[in-house]
C-alpha cells in the first residue's frame, strides 16, 4: 500500500492530511451511491440513517468498555441490519419497529459513553473527523469500500431485477431474502467505515443525495448508477476542498455540497425540460 | 420448449387467510399452447389462486403442477408472470431495455449473459408486443396500457412454457387493448406459450379464447366461451355481457356449476 503521507497535491491538497481525506471521501463517493441507488429503490432512503443511530449505540459501547469504535460498530450495525431485514419482511406495521430500535441506538450511545473516560470522543464519531484520519483508518475505507463496491457489482443485475419487480424475480428462482440482507450488510459496513468521514448522523446523506440528483436527468438505470457514483465524488471532493478553503467542518460541507448539486440540477431540469423534450423526440420517431 | 400434456394443472387445491376460507376445493387443467381467461368478482381468490399457482405462497391442501414439474424443483423459466396493478414508479429512471433484460435474470446464477444473446432476446420479445421502436426510451415516458406490454414482454423474454397475466388491459384504451391482443395471439402461436389470463374485460380477446374458468372461492364454470354462451353470458359488450354477470353472481352462488 501507498505511503500516503509522501503524497501532496496543489492547494487545498497541499498537506498529508489533506491527501488521506482526499482518498477517503473519494472511496466513500463512489461506493455510498453505488449502494445507495438501490436503497432508494426499495424505498429504504432513510435506512442508513437509522443504522447510523445504531452504530452510535456500538461506538458508545465501545468508550465505555476502552475498545476499538469501529469493531463494535460494524458488528451491531450488521446484526441491526438483519433484524431490519426481518422486521420490514415480516412486521406489519414496520415504521414503529424501526423507529424503536433507531431511538434506542441513540439513546445508548449518550448513556454509555457517559460512563466511560472517553466521552469526548463521541462528537467526532457523530459529526465525523475527516482531518484527523490516519492512514490506517484511510486502507480500511479502501478496502472495505473495495469489497462492497465488487459485491454490489457482482449481485446489479439481481438487484435490479428485485428493483423492478420481486415477485416475479422470486418466481425465477432468484434468493430475494438473501439479496436483500446482502444488500443491507452492505449498508452497514459503510455506515460503520464512514463514521469518521461524514459522521454517523450525516452518511446516509452521502449514500442517497447523489442518487436523488442522478435520477433528476437521467432515463435509464445504468447511466443513473454512473451520474450517481460521479456526482458521489464531485460533492465529497468538492465539499472537502470548499471545508479547507472557508475552515468548516469537512462532514457537514460535504453534505452541503450535495445538496448544493441536487438544487442546481432541479434548476437546471425546470430550465431545460429534458423529460418533455424527449417524450416529444420519441412521439416524432413514431 | 419440452412436451406435456397439461400446461398447468391444479388438484383439490384450498387455502384460508386466517379462518377466511378463499379458495375450496379448485380442481382443473389447462391444455398447452391455449389461451384461459380466469375471472369471477372481487374476492373471489382469483389473485390468491395465481399466486398458488406461481408458488408465492403455497396452498393448504392439494397440489399445483406447471408444465408437469409434478415433485420437481420449479425451473425458472417455466412461468413469466405480470403482477396485477404493477407500476414501476415514474421516478425510477429504468429503460425499456433495461426492464425486459431484467426477465432474464433467474436463479441459475447465470446473471451475466453475453451482451448479443441478451440483445437479441430483448428485441425479439418488444417486437412480438409492437413495442421495438421504444428500446431506449424510458418507462416513465410510455403510456399505461405500452407499460403493460413491456412487462409482458419482460415475462415472456425468458421464453416461459406458461405466462400469466393478473389483470393486465385494466384501465387500458381500445387501441392499446387491440394491440395486447395482436400480443397473445402471437405469443401463443408463435412461441407454443400457454397464457392464463385474469381479467374482467374479455371483449378484446373473446375470439382468441379457448378456456374460461369462473371462479367465486369454488370453480363455478370451466368451459369454453361457447358453452358459457349457451348458458346466456355472452363476452361481448351488450345487456348480459360478462361484467354484469360476474356482478349478478357475486349475490348468487347458485349458478349452475359445470366443471367440463
Amino acid at each position: 500500500m501507498a505511503d500516503f503521507a509522501a503524497l501532496v497535491g496543489p492547494y487545498p491538497f497541499d498537506s498529508s492530511f489533506m491527501i488521506r481525506a482526499l482518498i477517503a471521501a473519494t472511496a466513500i463517493g463512489i461506493c455510498a451511491p453505488l449502494v445507495g441507488t438501490f436503497v432508494v429503490q426499495r424505498k429504504l432512503a432513510l435506512i442508513g440513517d437509522g443504522l447510523g443511530h445504531v452504530a452510535a449505540a456500538g461506538v458508545g459501547i465501545a468508550l465505555w468498555l476502552d475498545r476499538t469504535p469501529q469493531l463494535v460498530a460494524v458488528v451491531l450495525t450488521v446484526i441491526a441490519a438483519c433484524v431490519i431485514e426481518w422486521i420490514i419482511k415480516f412486521v406489519k406495521n414496520p415504521d414503529s419497529a424501526l423507529a424503536l430500535i433507531f431511538y434506542s441506538g441513540i439513546a445508548a450511545s449518550i448513556t454509555f459513553a457517559g460512563r466511560g473516560s472517553r466521552q469526548n470522543e463521541l462528537q467526532q464519531y457523530l459529526f465525523g473527523s475527516l482531518l484527523s484520519i490516519n492512514e490506517d483508518d484511510v486502507k480500511t475505507v479502501l478496502i472495505v469500500s473495495l469489497v462492497i463496491s465488487l459485491i454490489i457489482i457482482l449481485l446489479s443485475k439481481v438487484l435490479l431485477a428485485i428493483a423492478i419487480d420481486e415477485s416475479s424475480a422470486k418466481i425465477s428462482g432468484v434468493p430475494t431474502g438473501l439479496v436483500r440482507i446482502i444488500l443491507m450488510i452492505c449498508v452497514a459496513l459503510i455506515v460503520s467505515v464512514s463514521m469518521t468521514i461524514t459522521g454517523l448522523l450525516l452518511i446516509s446523506a452521502v449514500m442517497v443525495i447523489p442518487v436523488l440528483s442522478a435520477r433528476l436527468i437521467t432515463k435509464s438505470f445504468r447511466s443513473s448508477w454512473i451520474l450517481s457514483m460521479v456526482i458521489g465524488v464531485t460533492g465529497s471532493v468538492g465539499g472537502l476542498a470548499l471545508a479547507r478553503i472557508v475552515d468548516s467542518a469537512p462532514g457537514g460541507t460535504i453534505v452541503l455540497a450535495h445538496v448544493g448539486i441536487f438544487i442546481l440540477l432541479s434548476l437546471w431540469r425546470s430550465v431545460l425540460p429534458l423529460y418533455a423534450k424527449r417524450t416529444l423526440e420519441d412521439s416524432k420517431r413514431n | 420448449m419440452t412436451e406435456h400434456n397439461t400446461a398447468i394443472e391444479v388438484s383439490n387445491m384450498s387455502f384460508s387467510y386466517g379462518s377466511n376460507k378463499v379458495l375450496d376445493n379448485i380442481s382443473f387443467s389447462i391444455a398447452p399452447r391455449t389461451l384461459c381467461a380466469l375471472v369471477g368478482p372481487n374476492g373471489s381468490g382469483k389473485t390468491t389462486l395465481i399466486r398458488c399457482i406461481t408458488g408465492l405462497i403455497e396452498p393448504n391442501k392439494g397440489s399445483v403442477n406447471v408444465a408437469c414439474s409434478h415433485n420437481t424443483k420449479q425451473d425458472p423459466h417455466t412461468i413469466g408472470y405480470v403482477e396485477q396493478r404493477h407500476i414501476i414508479s415514474s421516478d425510477f429512471p429504468v429503460s425499456v431495455y433495461e426492464v425486459v433484460a431484467s426477465g432474464l435474470t433467474t436463479g441459475n446464477k447465470k446473471w451475466f449473459l453475453k451482451h448479443t444473446y441478451e440483445k437479441s432476446k430483448v428485441e425479439h420479445a418488444l417486437e412480438s408486443v409492437g413495442l421495438l421502436g421504444h428500446i431506449h426510451s424510458s418507462m416513465s415516458s410510455l403510456s399505461g396500457g405500452q407499460q403493460q406490454r413491456v412487462l409482458i414482454a419482460k415475462a415472456f423474454v425468458s421464453d416461459p412454457d406458461v405466462l400469466i397475466l393478473d389483470e393486465p388491459i385494466a384501465g387500458v384504451d381500445t387501441q392499446s387493448q387491440e394491440l395486447f391482443r395482436d400480443a397473445l395471439l402471437h405469443i401463443i402461436e408463435e412461441h407454443d406459450t400457454t397464457v392464463l389470463l385474469v381479467s374482467h374485460e374479455l371483449s378484446a380477446v373473446q375470439d382468441i379464447l379457448d378456456q374460461i374458468i369462473v371462479l367465486k372461492n369454488r370453480v363455478l364454470f370451466n368451459g369454453t366461451p361457447q358453452q358459457l354462451n349457451d348458458q346466456g353470458v355472452s363476452l361481448g359488450m351488450h345487456s348480459h355481457d360478462l361484467p354484469m354477470w360476474l356482478e349478478r353472481i357475486d349475490h348468487d352462488t347458485n349458478f349452475g356449476e359445470n366443471d367440463g
